[in-house]
Parts: C-alpha cells; structure tokens; sequence
C-alpha cells in the first residue's frame, strides 16, 4: 500500500479508510480461515501417556489428525482415533477402535483376572482401546463410547531429530544386537529380548522416555561389581589380582 | 473480463462471510429449529405454517459454556444423540456429575457418573431422554438454549427451571 500523502484530498482519505477496512477484516478472516481448518479438515495434536505404546511415543508425539472421516461415519475398526473423554469432557483421548455397533466384544475386566465379559457395543457407540493394554483406561473401563465424541482420524504422525526416542530407533537398535550374546550376570541373552519385544517394548521405551525427560538412569545402571581373582595364592597386592570387570551390564 | 472480475469479488466476499459465519456459530451462538415434541410447552415445534421454513421455534443457543463443560440444573441443552451420531437432542438437564439421584418410574437411586450427566424432555409422555439411554457424556452437549427468537409471540427468554426434590448434590 505504501504511505499515502496525507493532504487535503478527499479521496486519498476515503482510499485509507478503505485500505484500513482490508487490514481489520483479516484478522476474523484469518481466525475463521484457522478455525474451519482445525474443525473441519486436519488439526493436530500432541501426544501424552503411555496407552498407546508401543505405536505411539508416551511423549511428544505430534499426531496430525484429519476431521472428515468422524463426521461422515467413516471409521472402521482398527483406525486410530481422537475422541473427547467420556470422564472428562475437557480432555481429548487417543485410542484404537476395535469394535464398530452391533460388535461382540470379550475381554478381561482386569489385567491379569482369567475373568472373561463379552459386550455387544450398543448402536451409535464404539468400542475404544488403548494399544498398551496393561495401562490404558479406556472402554473396558468406561463402556462404549458414543460415536458423536469422536473427533478425528489420526492420519499422520510427525518426528524431528529433538523429539524423545522413537519406537522405531529402540526397536532397530534391539534388532542389530546378537542374537547369541553371552548370558548376562542375570542369565538373560539378548535373543529374549527380540522374541518377547511385544511383551517388554512398553517398559523398555518408558525406560528411555524417563531419561530423555527427566535425565535419570535407572540405579542399576551405574551399578557394576569388579572381581578380583586371584593369580597366585596368598596375594597381598594389587598386581597379584586379575580384574573381571561386569561393567556395561544392565542389573536390576 | 469485467464479469470475471465481479464473480471472483462476488466469490471471495461470499468466501469470507462463510468462513466467518461457520466459525460464530460453531464458537459464540447459533440458531436451531425445534422440530420435536418432547419439550412441549416450553419448546414447541411447527405450529406456523410457512411453507416449512422457519417451522417451529427457532432457538439461541450460546456456546461460551463449552469453554469448560461447566453447566447449572435445569439448563436446556442441546447434544448430539448418543444412539445416532448425526440426530440432534434438545432436553432440560436435570443431575450433573456427582449427583445422586432417584430414576424415575423405578425404585432405583443412581449416582451420576464423573463427566456425564441427566438429560429429561419437559414433556415426559413422548421424549427419548436419559430414561432410555441412561447418563450421557458432557462431551456431547454442543450448546445451551438461551432465548427463543422466532415466532415472535413465543419470542422470550428460557427460563432456568430446576425440578425440585429429584436429586441431591453431595
């Protein structure tokens, strides 16, 4: 626009008058332009807790989430999806759909109970659960969830180089170990690590979230035991000792 | 060339005034047409007969309550059905989270759920309300009633009315 000279003509200041006009409607613009776009195409949202590890990072994950999909009813079981909390409607949850209305759902009441309740999901509800089954609140808590609460489809995940360890980077890392690893001080090789990855990977990556946010290691990290066997019988000093180092040894 | 000029003006006002119109009434205030019995007499739907439009009352509903979830007995609301996503409701609410209170036509006591809360129809006989499917989630309320704006003999504020002696708040 440039400076108008600001001198007598009449015109020039009904030109500034109108220029100033553009200026102030862009900004409601702009809000409603961000607000149609957060409700009604794609928003994002951030990550926290660990009831979708290990697809989901218990920190720092940034999901974008496309809106399109809960509004039509195009969400099927298996689908990643946000919702607003049935206990807390301030709150917004991130679960997995498992079971659509009209779907017979069996599961254990509690973590552990050999006790089996099968559900059917009533009409116009889902069913939600967290991936990580042993901590996540979700359906088997709270019952089906009207579909009208959820909000979103997670459609895309995104990662930069500062977020906290990914699954991914743990999981490749565990993988390119031997298999045939010496049996630790704690009789565990590595190769019980690979098969039981479904079992220990929420524990393990809440292990590496909790240094990435708090800078703690766990005591038996540091910890480490230094044998000194003896070379020759009677020894009284250092150099008749031969060191066994158990350092780099994870104890716990 | 001029035409073209004018359509995309035309094109970017229109533009401008949706996006702005879709974002008031989904944030600040917005207008719903009754079409139901089942808040009769205090909202009553088609008894104007203008070729279908502007049938019943026409509603204000205010949305700033959704800021917070935070709510008073008695306010009439307006939700998302639980059995069907795409229906809307409009009922009185009754309990709010914590409430204990008696279910009516049984002999049962029930404490409303943290989050959720009772919704009942002013006309008891024919409403599909909290006594059919039971406590519903406050994440489903999506406005509060505030006045009646059309037709303008009805046009008047709603009145906040709390049921007596049905609920106890501890």
């Amino acid at each position: 626009m440039g400076w108008r000279f600001m001198g007598g003509s009449h015109t020039s200041f009904k030109q500034l008058a109108k220029d100033a006009w553009h200026y102030i409607v862009a900004v409601p613009t702009f809000i409603s332009l961000m607000h149609v776009t957060e409700t009604y195409a794609f928003s994002t949202e951030l990550t926290s807790g660990p009831s979708m590890a290990p697809t989901l990072n218990n920190d720092g994950d940034v999901l974008i989430v496309e809106r399109l999909s809960s509004r039509h009813g195009r969400i099927y079981p298996g689908d990643i999806v946000i919702a607003c909390s049935p206990q807390n409607p301030n709150i917004k949850i991130c679960k997995r759909v498992i079971g659509l209305e009209g779907d017979h759902i069996s599961f254990h009441p509690n973590v552990g109970s050999r006790k089996v309740i099968t559900v059917t999901v009533p009409k116009g509800h889902v069913w939600l659960q967290g991936d990580n089954i042993m901590h996540s609140q979700d359906s088997r808590h709270y019952g089906p969830v009207p579909f009208a609460l959820l909000k979103g489809k997670v459609w895309m995940r995104a990662a930069l180089l500062e977020w906290p360890f990914l699954m991914e980077e743990i999981q490749k890392i565990v993988a390119d170990l031997g298999h045939d690893k010496a049996p630790g001080s704690d009789s565990l090789s590595v190769s019980l690590f690979h098969q039981f990855w479904d079992t220990h990977a929420p524990f393990t990556l809440a292990f590496f979230s909790k240094f990435h946010r708090w800078r703690v290691i766990h005591k038996g990290m540091n910890s480490t035991f230094i044998a000194l066997v003896l070379k020759i019988e009677g020894a009284a000093e250092l150099k008749d000792f031969r060191p066994i180092s158990l350092l780099t040894k994870k104890f716990c | 060339m001029g035409t073209w000029n004018f359509l995309w003006f035309l094109t970017k006002k229109v533009a401008t005034g949706a996006l702005i119109g879709i974002t008031v009434s989904d944030r600040f205030a917005s207008i719903v047409s009754i079409n139901g019995m089942s808040m009769h007499p205090t909202l009553t739907p088609g008894s104007t007969t203008l070729m279908g439009w502007l049938k019943g009352d026409q509603v204000l509903l205010e949305k700033f309550c959704l800021d917070k979830y935070e709510f008073s007995h008695g306010d009439i609301v307006v939700f998302k059905s639980p059995s069907n996503y795409k229906e809307t409701c409009i009922k009185r609410l009754i309990a709010l989270p914590g409430d204990w209170m008696k279910v009516p036509e049984t002999y049962e006591i029930i404490e409303i759920p943290v989050g959720h809360c009772w919704v009942e129809g002013d006309n008891a006989a024919s409403s599909l309300d909290s006594r059919t499917f039971g406590p519903i989630p406050l994440g489903l309320i999506q406005g509060r009633a505030v006045c009646i704006i059309w037709p303008p003999e009805r046009a008047c504020k709603v009145e906040r009315r709390i049921p007596e002696g049905r609920i106890s708040s501890y």
